[in-house]
């Protein structure tokens, strides 16, 4: 009997020939599809490194510019929006990215390190930021989105990310700093002032900087006075308080007798408060208030503490009868000499005394003191020395931090 | 009467062993090419990641003080600019070191590093030859061509 001829589908599923061809089918679309995918992933995690240092390199940049939101008169943001885009643009250039930092994804607030969270200036209605968010967009609504190589083939021919990122001012690092106070009779009617300003740095180093953050006060005429020692804010703030509240103009009971305005004497003091201090985790700061440049007047020069200045080649030879020009000079090998021992100058120029027509070149030469991370700030009326002064030890540069 | 003998061809064209063979020569080299592909750009892909990152940790070591020196020697003045390719004899106390530490060893590399005082910036430029860092590039898709990696930070603290 001849069996049954077998049913040709029976057949075809049996049939063994060709399974790779089959299988090959089957998996190459497959292939096909994930190993481009694999591709546009790796491209996406890239550009989302690239991203993210970008937003950080901005913030960090950014705040570093927040002392001209101070220094502006109009608290004016845009010393920061600038910086900030600078540095966004310099890694994430506009040609092949687009804007990714957009000017309204700059924004000036305040970082809460108990929190950890960030107010900007527009929710807190403050005038007083301490900390810098940048958000940085590769989207489709900016213009920008990122482009993907395969991803198309399946209706996604682009994606979209963005990353924020809060720069502000560490609390790890001590924030060592020596007030250099002009007691000159010309600045001595804004007493109250360099008062108030004196407790603006020493509240905000004692609450924004480490712990064991030192605050000192030297004062100058025509020579230099430690008034108050380098103390730990911590455990001194009561007893640093008092002593601001105490300090007065030359020829006042307990302060010294006026001679001229020599600043390069309260630099050299300051230089010496620091030599001892170690400057790991510490940074060092003279801040020099005053109402001009050095000057002579006619006084006879007398050395400050005794020891100042040391005849050297630095130093012009006139241990009497110095001329203005002698005492900038002076001021300005100081500020050199300080800056070498890693100290940060910063000047704060009150312009209120100074006839207008040599505000800007007084302006100007106590501008050449400054040094390291420090800033040059003019103020034309005494009321603003302590919001000043104030913002700038919330802007401490060489303290920033990314936070977020 | 017998049955025709058939011809040598026609045996070959009916004969069905060793057809896996021809169809995997035939489907092999498409995969190869795909797998490799893969493969290369895979390697590329992780290596412009690790460019990137360590661009930018020499950078930010440098803008914070916490590295002095380059390559050609300690940061004592303005505008301080080295190029050098990552090699063994750089020490832990040159940016480079960290600009090249963690890249893959199976590319060859050159650091630029920047110092600008005028901004201040630091800047560090990272680039390999794409070819040595495409593994399995058997088209020689990135002969010739170079991969390379910035990144520009803020500097902070003294500035010479």
């Amino acid at each position: 009997m001849i069996p049954p001829a077998r049913k040709p589908r029976l057949r075809l599923l049996r049939d063994r020939r060709g399974a790779t061809a089959v299988l090959s089918a089957m998996m190459l679309p497959a292939l096909l599809a994930t190993g481009p995918l694999f591709v546009d992933t790796g491209y996406v995690s890239y550009r989302s490194l690239l991203l993210r240092q970008t937003v950080h390199a901005a913030a960090l940049a950014g705040a570093s510019k927040l002392i001209t939101y101070y220094n502006s008169g109009t608290n004016s943001s845009a010393g920061v929006v600038a910086a900030a885009q600078a540095f966004a643009t310099a890694n994430e250039p506009t040609a092949t990215y687009g804007t990714v930092v957009p000017a309204a994804n700059v924004v000036l607030g305040n970082w809460n390190s108990t929190t950890n969270t960030f107010t900007s200036l527009a929710s807190s209605h403050g005038t007083m930021p301490n900390a810098v968010q940048v958000t940085g967009v590769n989207t489709a609504a900016n213009g920008n989105p990122i482009r993907l190589f395969f991803s198309g083939l399946f209706g996604m021919s682009t994606t979209d990310m963005s990353a924020t990122a809060v720069a502000s001012f560490s609390t790890a690092q001590n924030f060592d700093t020596i007030i250099i106070n002009d007691l000159s009779q010309s600045f001595s009617a804004d007493i109250g002032q360099q008062r108030t300003a004196d407790l603006a740095v020493l509240d905000c180093v004692n609450s924004s900087a480490g712990s064991a953050s030192s605050f000192g006060i030297t004062t100058f005429d025509g020579h230099s006075n430690i008034y108050q020692a380098l103390a730990q804010t911590g455990t001194n703030y009561a007893s640093l308080q008092t002593k601001i509240n105490a300090l007065n103009f030359c020829g006042t009971q307990g302060m010294p007798a006026c001679s001229g305005s020599n600043v390069a004497s309260g630099i050299y003091s300051a230089i010496q408060q620091f030599s001892g201090i170690s400057s790991t985790n510490t940074i060092k700061n003279i801040v020099i208030i005053t109402d001009g440049v050095p000057n002579a007047d006619s006084m006879t020069y007398a050395r400050a503490d005794g020891i100042y200045p040391t005849p050297d080649s630095l130093t012009p030879t006139c241990t009497t009868h110095c001329t203005d020009a002698n005492l900038l000079t002076m001021a300005q090998n100081q500020a050199t000499n300080a800056y070498a021992a890693g100290i940060n100058v910063s000047t704060i120029y009150y312009s209120g005394d100074t006839p207008s027509g040599q505000r800007s070149s007084y302006a100007t030469s106590l501008a050449t003191l400054v040094k390291g991370t420090g800033v040059a700030l003019v103020t034309p009326n005494s009321s603003t020395i302590s919001t000043i002064l104030g913002g700038f030890c919330s802007t401490m540069p060489s303290a920033l931090k990314l936070v977020m | 009467m017998r049955a025709p003998v058939p011809s040598l061809l026609s045996r070959i064209a009916r004969c069905r062993s060793g057809v896996a063979s021809i169809e995997f020569a035939l489907i092999g080299p498409t995969l190869m090419i795909l797998l490799f592909g893969l493969i290369a750009i895979g390697t590329l892909m992780y290596t412009w990641t690790a460019m990137q990152s360590t661009a930018q940790y020499a950078a930010l070591l440098v803008s914070t003080g916490q590295v002095k020196s380059l390559s050609n020697g300690a940061i004592t003045t303005v505008n301080n600019t080295a190029t050098t390719a990552c090699s063994g004899s750089l020490t832990s106390t040159e940016a480079e070191y960290y600009a090249c530490n963690g890249l893959p060893g199976w590319g060859s590399y050159s650091v630029t590093t920047t110092e600008d005082c005028s901004v201040p910036s630091v800047t560090v430029s990272v680039s390999a030859n794409a070819a040595t860092v495409a593994i399995g590039d058997i088209l020689s898709l990135f002969t010739g061509r170079t991969l390379s990696a910035q990144s520009v930070v803020m500097k902070e603290g003294l500035c010479p």
